[in-house]
């Protein structure tokens, strides 16, 4: 898959977090599920779970790219700023 | 005392690993304000999850769904989970990767480049600082209550009218310098390795709380339902039928009461002896003789058409006079041929000193609560007023304002102390656990917090089968007032030592964050080039530090405000300038006029709702029936629009450094 697509999968994985995230369907539900968890939240702490898989998706298929060589250059830039201060 | 010796061992702990950090400071500005850019994923991740998750995520979401139900998960903590990972993703790494690329420090130097302006430094300064003061405010506010709340009847005679326990302004005095010192001595390196450590200990303490409380409420299911029988409204958001019924009921019941008090007070009305005796054989409610006392009687003069004299006025006053409310000359001339709903009741303003009253009436009952017949003085305020005043209207949620909360979580782009932080990184697949991991532990910290804030509306003590925490206990006491009621000392100290990590671990980035963005885009900015020497520059950071902690902490005296109330309204103001960070990375039309149009938008938007709420005392302020940070970003975004279109376009030299063709670019274009 290409940055592009997988950039495009990543939108529209958000944008149906979005949606999933107005549960409007569970406004009126009182009813404990497992017997103790309260749907408003459990339903939510499952967005939060969708979010973290959306994302890790994320760094898999649509991470920007970096030459991380620069990364260490710059990090030993940084260092010999330091040096030369 | 158990739970004060634990929190002083703790804040030990902490200098020593200030001390210790010290040790790897390299002795410049650069490493004092962004380790040198060298923190890792895992650092990194705690780092920024630390910064995040303040008061606000542990005292403010158990007291918020203590009013207002398990709804609020959804209000602020799933959204964040997709928001900020967002703003990591799109704002952190790019920003991270300009910062590197041009040597920036803070979100001004970067400003002032990309919108060729040397001016825009000096409002958006004096904003992002007023912003953090509010943050800052939350955790050296919380951090006073929680403290006092677990030490009460830490001390035998002293601090009496603290509940014998360290005063709130002590604590938070406390709390600053310890926090000011670790990060002195350590700058941001220290500060990273204190945040990496705090959220450890406060996300294992959270959840081991969490089963404890639980288990003594009965278990999760007993736990649930306890609020499943006596306050359904909390476990949806929507208000219950039965809990509207309940209200309703108690409603009427309070209204007899306050007629009887007011025809009582004003000689309309005196039952002889005779009636009164009537009047307590035929009441058989269980209830405690300070509330039999007036009940009893107003039930029989309700009963016995006693009370059918009263004018609609009379009646008005009379219930203004039960909420401690100030009647108006405006009501008195013009609500005479109408009765007040509960709703009219609320535009009065409570009388001032009210608290006092509450405490006279029970004065022999307030003592020092290691003896456990005496009440504290938070709870003799809460029987008060929840004798006293009129019941709670059950509320449930608007969809339209937890449709629009989604916009408070956009705050996190524009973070100052996030911004500093994202520039430690060491790379850009640094920021990759960070932006997975984030949401997940959102969910870790905040699942067990809303859950006990909705228990604790139903749980009764174990022992004596009285309510825990009664209806009007303040908000931003409720955690700490669970754990020392449900857990043993040395338990209750560890747990408030989890608490104060959390505050902590976002203190610290806030103030190391001010005193980077004092010396950079101030000092040296507008100083003579090498007129300070590196150990200068940190001598003024530190020195403006310590003048906005100051500053921070002498508002942390005046009346406190609910943690999340406050929270709301300072994110709120961050999100308002989320455009202008969104525009200046991705828009090439986005003009320096443009960019002053959204800082001013947003800036005079923010004064004006936030002073119309009262300056957060009106936990449910809306605009049009939509959280106002909604109009702010539309304020700001069309003025940002609106005026780039119509002035000159960044210079070519501008554009083609900050929207260069490269391949590492194109990603984001």
């Amino acid at each position: 898959m290409n940055k592009a697509t997988g950039k495009l999968v990543i939108i529209c994985l958000v944008i149906l977090l979005i949606i999933l995230h107005h549960d409007v369907w569970n406004w009126d539900n009182k009813e404990p599920v497992f017997g103790f968890m309260p749907m408003a939240l459990l339903w939510q702490a499952g967005i939060s779970i969708g979010a973290g898989a959306t994302w890790f998706l994320a760094t898999k298929i649509a991470w920007p790219e970096f030459n991380e060589d620069d990364a260490d250059l710059a990090v030993e830039t940084a260092t010999a700023q330091e040096g030369d201060e | 005392m158990t739970q004060l010796i634990i929190i002083a061992i703790y804040l030990c702990l902490l200098l020593g690993l200030g001390l210790f950090s010290s040790k790897l400071f390299r002795g410049t500005s650069k490493d004092y304000m962004l380790a040198s850019h060298s923190i890792g994923p895992f650092m990194l991740l705690m780092s920024l999850f630390g910064t995040t998750m303040t008061a606000f995520a542990l005292v403010g979401s158990t007291g918020e769904s203590f009013k207002e139900g398990a709804g609020v998960y959804g209000l602020l903590a799933s959204s964040s989970g997709i928001i900020h990972s967002l703003c990591f993703f799109v704002l952190g790494v790019k920003l991270w990767d300009l910062g590197r690329k041009y040597g920036y420090t803070t979100q001004i130097q970067f400003f002032r480049d990309r919108l060729e302006s040397d001016k825009i430094g000096i409002i958006l300064f004096p904003i992002l600082v007023g912003l953090v003061i509010p943050y800052l405010l939350i955790g050296v506010m919380a951090s006073g209550t929680v403290i006092n709340s677990i030490t009460e009847g830490a001390f035998e005679t002293t601090f009496a009218e603290y509940d014998y326990g360290v005063p709130p302004w002590l604590a938070s005095l406390v709390i600053c310098i310890v926090v000011l010192v670790y990060v002195f001595f350590g700058g941001m390196r220290g500060t990273a390795m204190a945040n990496t450590a705090q959220t450890i200990v406060f996300m294992i303490l959270g959840l081991i709380t969490f089963f404890i409380i639980s288990n003594k409420l009965g278990g999760l299911e007993q736990a649930t339902q306890n609020v499943l029988d006596k306050n359904p409204t909390k476990m949806k958001r929507s208000v219950d039928e039965q809990d509207l019924e309940k209200y309703k009921l108690d409603y009427g019941k309070w209204q007899t009461l306050a007629y009887y008090n007011y025809a009582v007070e004003h000689g309309k009305l005196k039952l002889n002896d005779e009636q009164m005796k009537q009047a307590f054989d035929e009441f058989k409610a269980p209830l405690p003789p300070f509330l039999k006392k007036d009940r009893a009687p107003a039930t029989f003069a309700k009963k016995n058409g006693l009370l059918e004299g009263l004018s609609i006025r009379e009646q008005n006053m009379a219930m203004l006079a039960q909420d401690d409310r100030i009647a108006s000359n405006e009501h008195a001339s013009n609500d005479d041929s109408k009765l007040m709903s509960h709703a009219d009741l609320k535009h009065y303003k409570r009388k001032p000193g009210v608290d006092q009253a509450g405490l006279e009436m029970f004065e022999d009952k307030i003592g020092n609560p290691s003896d456990p017949t005496k009440w504290t003085r938070k709870k003799a305020r809460g029987v008060y007023r929840a004798s006293k005043w009129a019941p709670d209207a059950p509320r449930g949620m608007s969809p339209w304002k937890f449709l629009t909360y989604f916009f408070v979580p956009l705050s996190v782009g524009m973070f100052p102390h996030l911004f500093q932080h994202w520039l430690t990184a060491k790379s850009a697949n640094s920021f990759k656990l960070a932006v997975v991991a984030h949401p997940i532990f959102i969910m870790l910290v905040w699942v067990p917090c809303v859950l006990l804030g909705v228990w604790m509306t139903s749980a009764v003590n174990p022992e004596t089968g009285a309510s825990l925490i009664p209806a009007h206990f303040p908000p931003n006491a409720v955690l700490p007032a669970a754990v020392k009621a449900l857990t043993t000392p040395f338990v209750a100290g560890l747990l408030s030592a989890g608490i104060l990590a959390a505050i902590m671990s976002s203190l610290d980035s806030q103030f190391l964050c001010v005193g980077t963005m004092f010396t950079t885009d101030i000092v040296t900015h507008y100083s003579k080039k090498e007129r300070f020497t590196d150990q200068q520059l940190i001598m003024i950071a530190r020195a403006f530090i310590v003048g906005i902690v100051a500053l921070t902490y002498i508002f942390s005296l005046f009346e406190p405000r609910r943690v999340f109330t406050l929270g709301v309204w300072c994110f709120s103001g961050f999100s308002s300038l989320f455009p202008l960070v969104l525009a200046s990375l991705y828009w090439r039309r986005l003009t320096k006029a443009g960019a002053y149009a959204a800082v001013i938008g947003a800036g005079l938007s923010w004064l004006y709702m936030f002073q119309d709420s009262g300056f957060a005392s009106n936990p449910h302020y809306d605009v049009l029936g939509v959280m106002p940070v909604t109009f702010m970003i539309l304020i700001s975004t069309a003025s940002m629009i609106i005026i780039s279109l119509v002035t000159k376009p960044p210079s070519e030299e501008t554009l083609s450094k900050f929207f260069p063709k490269s391949k590492a670019s194109t990603f984001y274009e």
